[in-house]
């Protein structure tokens, strides 16, 4: 994951695109590291930002589906984890935690990081959220998830 | 007027279509059966009523109950049209902290006369992300208060471990409020550790939402 509020952007990132006929509503938002991290005290949260005109230029996309699991609809939300260029420089939203730096055998102990964001956070058309690190993580560590709801604008 | 619900399912095995009119549905007691469509805070939010800030960077906490704070900070101002529920809180340590034991929480004070004095802000934004209104309340990375404030909940206690390297976790610190304190004009809420925590270590951020009086 990228650094803090970098419009070059590595991650995993939820964006509502300019002209969709939705508002996209956050529920939940989970995280977790599968490598042990690189700096101490890595914060973690959310962060968020809002373009009238320009969309998420989208790197590494990723698929997303319905909960109604094989027969929901397709969603108007686009989500992505390769490199993307976000529009604006996005603003910290929400501190989740700290990522510590130990060796990943120490512990077993599974902490939870599901975050329930209970509708807290809407991104209209236009909008977009993104998980926020104060420093960058290890090489491909991140695994992260965003569940929301599209309501009509 | 009596309202009269139907005990139970209204069809026995299938959903009813959209624009069919039925009754409410009740349980076995009688009680109403409703439930929550929606995110919890959707309401909320799409009426521009939710907003969010935090540390843009790492900050140094100071002591407990000291008048000139920093940390993260909300304040509702003696003049404001609206009431400060307080409905999320995170916090976060970057770095080892001095002293075993740190006790964080929320601590809250009020002043109907004086405001607290705006040292540091940090920009509050609405969570109707980009197309929502400003808030009312104020919010600082310093700030000083105009009364002691008060602990008003603890969330947890920061160790000191031999280092930030004992485990690579990250358990969540981030406190569900549920509206549970309410911020009236000329009151203010703080994040609270008993003691000055690590060198530009601590980053917070509140989730509130703005009603009328």
């Amino acid at each position: 994951m990228s650094i803090a509020f970098a419009t070059t952007y590595i991650g995993l990132y939820l964006g509502n695109p300019v002209g969709s006929t939705i508002n996209c509503v956050l529920l939940k938002v989970a995280y977790g590291f599968i490598i042990a991290q690189p700096a101490a005290g890595t914060i973690i949260g959310l962060m968020g930002g809002y373009s009238a005109s320009t969309n998420i230029t989208v790197g590494g996309a990723i698929t997303p589906r319905s909960n109604m699991i094989g027969i929901g609809p397709t969603p108007q939300c686009i989500a992505g984890a390769g490199s993307a260029t976000l529009p604006i420089a996005p603003t910290l939203f929400q501190v989740f935690g700290s990522v510590l730096t130990g060796a990943i055998t120490v512990s077993n102990t599974n902490p939870l990081c599901v975050v329930d964001m209970e509708g807290s956070i809407i991104l209209p058309p236009g909008g977009f959220v993104a998980l926020y690190s104060t420093v960058a993580t290890a090489a491909s560590s991140l695994v992260a998830s965003f569940t929301w709801e599209e309501v009509p604008v | 007027m009596l309202i009269q619900n139907q005990v139970g399912p209204i069809t026995a095995n299938s959903s009813i279509s959209a624009g069919t009119q039925v009754p409410g549905r009740a349980g076995q007691l009688g009680d109403v059966i409703v439930s929550a469509l929606h995110g919890r805070y959707y309401e909320s939010c799409y009426r521009r009523n939710v907003f969010a800030a935090a540390n843009a960077a790492g900050v140094v906490t100071t002591i407990a109950f000291t008048l000139a704070y920093t940390g993260l900070i909300i304040s509702n101002p003696v003049a404001s049209m609206i009431n400060c529920v307080l409905l999320k809180v995170g916090y976060a340590f970057m770095v080892l902290q001095p002293t075993s034991g740190v006790i964080v929480g929320v601590m809250t004070g009020y002043n109907s006369a004086t405001n607290v004095t705006h040292t540091a802000a940090v920009t509050p934004k609405s969570c109707f992300v980009g197309v929502g209104a400003n808030p009312i309340c104020l919010v600082d990375s310093s700030a000083t208060m105009p009364t002691a404030p008060t602990l008003q909940q603890v969330f947890g206690t920061v160790l000191d471990g031999s280092a930030l390297t004992i485990t690579n976790t990250s358990p969540l610190t981030m406190m569900d409020l549920e509206g549970s304190i309410i911020l009236p004009p000329g009151g203010y809420a703080a994040i609270y550790t008993t003691i000055a925590s690590g060198a530009a270590s601590m980053m917070a951020s509140f989730i509130w939402e703005e009603l009328p009086l």
